[in-house]
């Protein structure tokens, strides 16, 4: 197996201080529409359904986008813009996907 | 330090005595008499690459079974994957936009994108970023199969 070795002999290329600032902003950005979509469900379904409300489901789907921001961010130090990029890119779609699924998930939960 | 006219018959030849620092007992036994370090750049790479050859059927030899067992890991969550993909494709054709503003559409239309590309683009990050390491690989192919379960297409087939 060379793949590795030649990964761990060439090492990650740490990226720039701008470049890490813009992915974060530009990424911060993309993160705002599932954090915005689950904050108006989270005020906005109670007004509908009343007692009935699944709050963990809607608390969880607020906290997903900055908990998978955050975690993309973490993981991401030290790596290339690439994987960086990559690393806030797979938690942008995991997001949304988690986004979607609560908003399918609230009426179902209503019984 | 003895000066190079002194015969001084018992001191040791500095060359032996760069050989010697440079061996580990019980090199020989195992078939590396050479001198661990070599003198010229030049030869360095060739010798380290002759030297590590042994230790490179021992590693092969160790890293067999994690190879297979990765490659067993990343064809079943492969499959799983594949399937999530598919679930998710059906997925968001089960959902509308819940407003009909022109950027909430647009917003909408992204996100449902990347929902559908979540599954495959967490596989390659995966598989990018733990080559050799098939714990941490299992760990987060889980990882994913319990975040991207695609519950819109599940709820409709429940009914």
């Amino acid at each position: 197996m060379t793949t590795p070795d030649l990964e761990e002999q060439t090492g990650p290329v740490p990226v720039g201080r701008v470049t890490a600032w813009v992915l974060a902003i530009v990424f911060a950005v993309l993160f705002a529409a599932p954090l915005f979509q689950a904050v108006s469900d989270l005020i906005a379904y109670p007004q509908y359904v009343g007692g009935r409300t699944p709050w963990w489901l809607l608390i969880l789907a607020v906290l997903a986008p900055p908990v998978l921001y955050a975690a993309g961010l973490l993981l991401g130090r030290g790596r290339s813009a690439v994987l960086r990029t990559v690393l806030l890119g797979v938690g942008l779609c995991a997001a949304n996907a988690l986004t979607i699924s609560g908003i399918a998930l609230a009426p179902f939960l209503l019984g | 330090m003895a000066r190079p006219t002194d015969p001084a018959p018992e001191a040791p030849d500095p060359d032996d005595a760069d050989d010697a620092a440079l061996r580990w007992a019980g090199d020989e036994e195992q078939g590396r008499a050479r001198p661990r370090l070599a003198a010229s750049g030049g030869d360095e790479s060739v010798l380290s690459s002759l030297e590590g050859a042994g230790d490179d059927e021992d590693d092969d030899e160790q890293r067999a079974p994690r190879d297979v067992a990765g490659a067993t890991a990343a064809i079943l969550f492969g499959i799983a994957y594949l399937a999530l993909t598919v679930g998710w494709i059906y997925s968001v054709q089960l959902m509308s936009a819940p407003s009909t503003n022109v950027v909430a559409e647009v917003v909408w239309q992204f996100g449902e994108f990347t929902a559908m590309v979540a599954a495959p683009l967490w596989f390659a990050a995966v598989m990018a970023l733990t080559r050799g390491r098939v714990g941490r690989r299992v760990i987060w192919f889980a990882i994913g199969l319990a975040v991207l379960v695609p519950w819109p297409v599940i709820l409709e087939l429940i009914g």
